[in-house]
């Protein structure tokens, strides 16, 4: 079994578990009952996302670097990986705030900062579809390196913008302890999913490219 | 040695463009490339000029790695393509004065007089660009290539789209030029005035180059005969 | 030094190229003026009549019509490189791409300030800002404008640093103009945010209450112009 597969093996299996945890094991929530379940996910989604980027980053840096085509190929994939982590972020956090708070988009620093960073990186995937094959790898990495160099601004300023006018969502600390296992299972099944999923596209794009290379020269 | 490419390959994505190629070039030296459009010729000179990175192969001018050192060797060449590279609202003057000043030029109000005078555009030295004719254009082109005294020449088309006297005064300016020991490469598919021109000859077909001849060993005829041969074949 | 006298020539030479065009800086103001009158129109004839509204209108018609106006700047400066090669000719020169980079945020930001210098007081007209300003500001009106464009200034150097850098890597695409913007917006948030917050504060108390939305601004430009500065290389080298 390669490596990829053990890992999707996992996550799957992971992700199984988690279910469980979170509808049968962990406690039902006060205030929102079983609605208040989709946290688990959302917040797991949230930080593979940020994780997704800032992997994007690192690779981007490592490209310009050394010019190793594999680093582009890297954050190219996990870009698209963050991005799908993020639509699912975005329809979680609305229908869960909907039953929190009663309204669908609150402006919490940390969703804010995620949308602002899946906009900027829904950017990059449509520059470098914009861009001729000559530059696209070193524009588009320019662009994975300035987009998360404002994250920490933007994430500083919208909590700064909010001025603490919302409940503070992080009382992961307060938690009983079923909660906190659930919470924890689910962050490690999701962020597992996100090294698959980065794994198993990498692997994907990799065969794309030497394809492509093979009936090139056969063209020839 | 003043420049010296040595396996030079440039892929665009997965098209092959330029093939291994190998070219030298000695101060007092006219290299004539000819090749039809699409084989290569535009892709080489910006390779040659530092302006485009190449695939893989190394490119050495002045004894300096190119590559490594671009902004070092930069300020050695002097570079003619189809553009201007230029800014066409300002005037000659203008544009000479801003790139002899990043060129970092003394005596510069000298040289763009003297520049302007030999390239007869003297009367329009504070015209802006944009209302020149092609000819006009391509003179001005000439004194901006010339005004930093460069050891290397690279023409792209020199001749392309010029009238006579447009064409007479190029010709001229490259014998100029190498008469004071500079190097020149140019690239054409006018098989006459590349002859008349160069003193080395060679041949670019689907990105690879091929030595034809010195000046001494062929004539113009056979050259040309030649040279059709090869775009049939 | 060198560099300075380089960047001093490349300053000039956009300056030159901004300003020989006249058209151009007429119709930047000309448009920032009808985005101004969109928004009066949208919210008019009667503005919200308490300070802070009024303030808060203001500072959402100014940044929102600075970021457009801005916008149109950089593409325009890109443009002029691009065409007839320019931006080749100036890298034949052997000159440092960072020095190419420093030169064109100092042109666009000059030009920018031009332009909110004229449109902010016009802006502030429209909405009638001036006649609910307390008393003990209106008193003061010339150092308040003056704070004001201060504060439009460090936000203007932030838009600035990060919009030439996004502008070299969105110029050479079909569709640059929509381009820039899908890319850049997201970047300028937090100067969006900081820099109303501190004109809202300026026009209600005509003090920035606390340094932290300043701070932002000022945190922002040094980050972005830093990274920017050694990330233009990659751009005009590749």
């Amino acid at each position: 079994m390669t490596r990829t597969q053990l890992i999707g093996l996992l996550s799957a299996i992971l992700l199984f578990v988690a279910i469980y945890v979170v509808f049968s094991f962990a406690e039902i929530e006060m205030t929102m009952l079983e609605v208040q379940k989709i946290f688990y996910f959302h917040i797991s989604s949230a930080f593979t996302l940020f994780l997704a980027f800032g992997v994007t980053f690192i690779s981007s840096i490592l490209y310009l670097i050394k010019r190793r085509d594999k680093h582009d190929t890297i954050a190219l994939v996990s870009t698209e990986i963050g991005i799908v982590f993020g639509v699912v972020v975005f329809t979680t956090g609305p229908i869960w705030a909907r039953y929190a708070w009663n309204t669908w988009w609150n402006w919490e620093p940390r969703l804010t900062s995620a949308l602002i960073l899946w906009l900027t990186y829904i950017g990059y995937l449509i520059l470098r579809s914009a861009l001729a094959e000559e530059k696209k790898r070193v524009y588009s990495a320019v662009l994975g390196i300035i987009g998360f160099l404002n994250v920490p601004i933007v994430y500083f300023s919208v909590e700064l913008w909010q001025g603490g006018l919302h409940p503070d969502t992080s009382t992961k600390m307060n938690l009983p302890s079923t909660m906190q296992i659930a919470w924890l299972i689910s962050w490690l099944a999701l962020t597992l999913l996100y090294l698959f999923l980065l794994m198993f596209r990498y692997r994907t794009e990799q065969i794309k490219l030497e394809l492509e290379t093979i009936q090139h020269q056969q063209m020839n | 040695m003043l420049l010296q490419a040595s396996q030079i390959t440039k892929r665009f994505g997965h098209r092959m463009v330029l093939n291994a190629l190998d070219l030298s070039l000695q101060p007092g030296e006219v290299v004539t490339i000819f090749g039809p459009n699409g084989a290569g010729k535009t892709t080489l000179i910006q390779i040659l000029s530092t302006l485009l990175k190449p695939t893989s192969g190394t490119l050495q001018i002045g004894g300096i790695n190119a590559l490594e050192e671009a902004l070092r060797v930069r300020p050695s060449l002097g570079l003619i393509v189809h553009e201007p590279l230029a800014y066409l609202e300002l005037s000659p003057y203008e544009n000479l004065k801003l790139f002899g000043r990043l060129y970092g030029l003394n005596g510069l109000e000298q040289r763009i007089a003297d520049l302007l005078d030999e390239v007869q555009l003297t009367p329009y030295a504070h015209e802006p660009v944009r209302i020149f004719s092609r000819g006009m254009i391509q003179r001005f082109m000439i004194a901006k290539a010339l005004i930093h005294d460069p050891a290397l020449l690279l023409f792209d088309e020199p001749f392309s789209g010029l009238d006579l006297a447009a064409k007479q005064l190029v010709l001229k300016r490259i014998d100029h030029e190498r008469a004071r020991g500079k190097g020149i490469i140019l690239t054409t598919h006018n098989t006459e005035l590349g002859y008349h021109v160069g003193s080395r000859f060679h041949f670019l077909l689907n990105g690879q180059i091929e030595t034809v001849a010195e000046k001494e060993d062929i004539g113009l005829e056979t050259l040309s005969r030649e040279y059709e041969e090869r775009l049939k074949g | 030094m060198e560099a300075f006298r380089q960047i001093g020539w490349l300053i000039h030479k956009d300056l030159a190229l901004q300003f020989r065009t006249k058209d151009m800086l007429a119709l930047i103001i000309v448009f920032s003026v009808l985005v101004v009158l969109i928004f009066c129109f949208a919210f008019g004839p009667i503005f919200p009549e308490q300070l802070e509204e009024r303030g808060k209108l203001a500072a959402s018609v100014l940044w929102g019509t600075f970021l457009f106006a801005g916008i149109i700047a950089l593409n325009r400066s890109f443009d002029i490189e691009r065409m007839n090669g320019a931006l080749h000719g100036l890298r034949l020169t052997g000159v440092d791409a960072s020095y190419l980079y420093l030169s064109k945020v100092v042109s666009i930001f000059l030009f920018l300030m031009l332009l909110e210098v004229v449109v902010t007081p016009i802006t502030l007209q429209f909405l009638d800002v001036l006649t609910v300003l307390p008393v003990a500001l209106q008193a003061q009106l010339p150092w308040l404008l003056l704070k004001l464009i201060g504060v439009i200034a460090i936000g203007t150097l932030g838009f600035c640093a990060v919009g030439v850098v996004v502008s070299g890597i969105s110029t050479n695409t079909p569709g640059k103009e929509s381009l820039l913007s899908v890319i850049l917006l997201p970047l300028t948030f937090p100067v969006v945010m900081a820099g109303a917050k501190c004109t809202v504060s300026l026009l209600t108390t005509g003090g920035l209450g606390g340094n932290f939305w300043i701070s932002v601004l000022v945190v922002y430009s040094l980050v972005f112009l830093a990274s920017s500065y050694l990330l233009f290389e990659f751009v005009v080298e590749g």
